[in-house]
This record gives structure tokens, C-alpha cells and sequence, in this order.
């Protein structure tokens, strides 16, 4: 009974110890956690720009009739984009450049979209254009908020699993692998330096 | 060594490069005046009617002016101050910030994750393009912000009423164009009337609207709107952890 009794609460003693001491028992699930929650947001707010494009290419068709290309353009780079899903479970580095990729092609196609219309001037007064024009720069801004905390997590979760003391924690009991960082990498930045700049007026 | 020295000094110069960010003042009113755009005024009534708004459970609204962005753009600038400022309580997130930079003319509405709905971005782009810029383009930047911050919280809580009254002592009128004032109210509130109560929430909304504007409007021209509040230098007017996901709009004018 007594030797029970010492033995729950050394137990009690070394569980807290390693809560309290900042080991990384809790923080590097937490940090997973969060890197996780960071890529759904990135991949949410590039479902939400996907979901404005048809309406935007409509009320665009409407008045640039003469840029059947660029329009046709953007839906395709749309499709595509859509076709590559990443999922927080199952995320592989390839994956996630090939879904940045696509994005990034749709990005340019939206910028050149944004460009021509430009010259419509019916076009830019149509205030169902210019309400879409103000969702898209909207979502615009969130996906590169969004982009910016998914490294910033991944920032984090490295720093845990590769610093001690916490990188001990890791190699005790969790053996997470270092995660690469998201770059932009050499086919968008090549897009984003061509691609024209998108001016919301 | 005297490399290494080189490469330290040079180090420390670029990282001081790399700080000339335009500062985040730190948070302890709803206006914070950095720019030195806004009449004494209207610091006064937005502190007091924002700050009510806040303790009465509602959103926590903040107003920055800046003097310059020094090249920032104003959504990266508005985000670092949103998130330093977490304006919103935790739970909730239902901040709104409106920051203004003198210099470069841009402004933006940064809405926190708990407004979104309520004040979509269009609605922000809205409020940026049909209610304020105009008034700021006529160089009337405090009635600009005061009808702009007024839609932007019958957006988020339509149910809040701003009282008249800013305290009669200390009162300060703006000199230039006050004859203006009263005409520039009357056209915004006839403006803000027919755009947001057409697929509206009811007409209770409008009121609130009035009510700020007319007393706004009052609290000048009769001297005498006052009575409520003596000072709005209570406690203090710390953000509540809310957090923003970069909801909301940029303008210029």
C-alpha cells in the first residue's frame, strides 16, 4: 500500500517535472498541431480565390468579349490548380511544390486578367466588378498572410525538434523529421517577376 | 580582424535598414493620432463612443494615423499592428482597425476574424471608397473618419447607438470649412442611409447611424450636445488577444 502510494506519486512528481520543465512533451505535438492548422488555412483561403474566379470570368465576358484568351487562360490555370489538393495528414514535399506551383500559375493568369481589364472602362464602373475586384485583392491578402504563418510555423515545429532541450523530447519519443520550409520555388518566382502587377484601382 | 569588424558593422547597418519600419505605437486609446491628422475634437468623441462601445460588449474598434509608411505597403503594416495590438477579446476576435498614413495617402480597414461576416471586404472597400475618401479628398479628414468609423460599427454592431456629446470644455472646433460641416453630414448621411439599409437589417441600424452623425454634428454646432461622460480617460484600452487573418480593405486618396 505504501510502496503504491510513493510510486503514484513519483510518477505525479516526473510527469510534472517534464510538463513544467519545458521539455517538449507537449509543445512539439502542439507545434505539429499548428503547422498543421496553418496549411489548412493556406489551402482554405486558395479555395476561397478559386470559388471567385467563374463569377469574375463572367462578369468580365461580359465586356472584354476580345479577350477570349486571357479568359480562357485563367479557367484553365483554375482547373489545374483545383485538380492538386494537399492534405495536412499526408503532406510530401513534392506535393506541396506542385501545388504551389499551380497556384502560382493561376496567380499570373489572374494578374494578366486584372491588367486587361483595365482597359474597359464600362468594365471597371460595373460594380459587381469592382465588388469581385475587392474579394479577389482581399483574398489576395490573406493568402499571403496565411503563407507567411504556415512558415512561421514550420519555423517553429523545426526549431522544437532540432534545438535542444526540446530536439531530445523528439528523439525520445516522437522521432518527427525536420520539415522542409516552403520556399517559392524557381518556376512561380520565374511567373511572379514576368507575370504583370496586379493594380486594383 | 578588421574584417570581421567590417562584416560587423556592416551587419548592424543592414539590420538597422531592416528595422526602419514605420513604428507600432503602442495601444492605450481607440485614436491613436500619430500622423497629427485629427482635431482635438474628434479624438475626444471617437475615445469616448469607441471605448463605450467596447465596455458595453461590443467590437473593439481602434483608429491609427501615421505620419508615413516609409515604402511598407499599408496590409503588411496594418497586419503587424493588428496582430500587436490584438484588438478583440479572444474569444470573440471582433476588432476593427482603421489606419491612415499621411504621407502616401492609403488607408486600410483591417477586420478581425469575429467581423468578417459583418463587414465583408467588399463592404470595407465600400466604406473606403464611397464614404471616406470622398471626405478626405475635400480635405475634410475628421468628418472622413468619424462617419468611416461610424458605418464600420453599424456594420459590426448594428444595435449600438453614439451618443452626442463631446464635453463642452473641450471642445475645439476645426476652423476651416466648419460652415461645410453641417451640408457635408447631411449629404453622407442621405449617402450611407441609401447603401447599406437597401438589402439591409432593419431600419434600427440607420438610427444608430444618424444618431452619430447628427451628434457628431450637434456636439459642434450648438456647443451644448454635451453632458454625458466627463472624461474619457478611464482605465485602460489593451487589445483582448482577438485575432485578424487579413480581412478587409485598402483605398487612397
Amino acid at each position: 500500500m505504501r510502496w503504491n502510494r510513493s510510486l503514484c506519486s513519483s510518477l505525479m512528481i516526473l510527469f510534472v517535472g517534464l510538463t513544467l520543465t519545458s521539455c517538449g512533451l507537449q509543445s512539439i505535438p502542439q507545434a505539429k498541431n499548428n503547422v498543421d492548422a496553418a496549411l489548412a488555412e493556406v489551402t482554405n483561403q486558395y479555395k476561397r480565390r478559386s470559388d471567385l474566379i467563374p463569377n469574375l470570368v463572367n462578369v468580365v465576358q461580359g465586356y472584354a468579349k476580345h479577350e477570349q484568351g486571357t479568359l480562357t487562360s485563367v479557367i484553365e490555370a483554375r482547373a489545374k490548380a483545383t485538380s492538386v489538393q494537399v492534405d495536412a495528414s499526408s503532406i510530401s514535399p513534392e506535393k506541396l511544390k506542385e501545388y504551389t506551383a499551380a497556384q502560382g500559375q493561376l496567380s499570373a493568369a489572374l494578374g494578366r486578367l486584372m491588367v486587361v481589364s483595365e482597359q474597359y472602362p464600362d468594365l471597371k464602373a460595373n460594380q459587381n466588378f469592382r465588388d469581385l475586384s475587392a474579394q479577389l485583392e482581399g483574398t489576395e491578402n490573406r493568402i499571403t498572410i496565411a503563407r507567411q504563418r504556415y512558415i512561421e510555423s514550420i519555423k517553429g515545429f523545426n526549431d522544437l525538434i532540432t534545438v535542444p532541450p526540446t530536439s531530445f523530447m523528439n528523439s525520445l519519443v516522437y522521432h518527427h523529421e525536420k520539415m522542409p520550409q516552403w520556399t517559392v520555388d524557381e518556376s512561380e518566382r520565374k511567373q511572379i517577376e514576368t507575370a504583370p502587377k496586379v493594380e486594383f484601382k | 580582424m578588421r574584417k570581421l569588424w567590417i562584416a560587423l558593422w556592416m551587419g548592424l547597418f543592414f539590420s538597422a535598414l531592416s528595422f526602419a519600419q514605420a513604428p507600432i505605437p503602442a495601444l492605450s486609446n481607440p485614436v491613436t493620432d500619430e500622423g497629427g491628422m485629427l482635431s482635438a475634437r474628434t479624438r475626444e468623441y471617437l475615445n469616448q463612443e469607441l471605448r463605450r462601445l467596447n465596455e458595453s460588449g461590443g467590437s473593439q474598434v481602434a483608429v491609427l494615423t501615421i505620419p508615413t509608411l516609409n515604402d511598407e505597403d499599408i496590409a503588411a503594416y496594418s497586419i503587424r499592428v493588428a496582430e500587436a495590438w490584438k484588438l478583440g477579446s479572444a474569444k470573440e476576435d471582433k476588432g476593427v482597425l482603421l489606419v491612415i498614413a499621411a504621407k502616401e495617402r492609403k488607408l486600410r480597414i483591417e477586420v478581425g476574424q469575429g467581423n468578417e461576416g459583418n463587414l465583408t471586404d467588399v463592404q470595407s472597400k465600400r466604406i473606403i471608397e464611397e464614404v471616406i475618401t470622398p471626405l478626405f479628398k475635400a480635405g475634410d479628414i475628421d468628418s472622413g473618419v468619424v462617419s468611416g468609423v461610424a458605418t464600420i460599427v453599424n456594420a459590426t454592431d448594428p444595435d449600438f447607438q453614439f451618443r452626442s456629446g463631446v464635453p463642452e470644455r473641450r471642445a475645439q472646433r476645426s476652423n476651416k470649412g466648419s460652415g461645410l460641416f453641417p451640408i457635408i453630414f447631411f449629404i453622407v448621411v442621405i449617402l450611407l442611409m441609401s447603401l447599406f439599409n437597401r438589402g439591409g437589417r432593419g431600419g434600427g441600424g440607420s438610427g444608430a447611424l444618424l444618431g452619430a452623425v447628427l451628434g457628431y454634428g450637434a456636439g459642434g454646432g450648438f456647443g451644448r450636445g454635451g453632458g454625458f461622460g466627463g472624461g474619457s480617460s478611464g482605465g485602460g484600452f489593451g487589445g483582448g488577444g482577438g485575432g485578424f487573418s487579413g480581412g478587409g480593405a485598402s483605398g487612397e486618396w
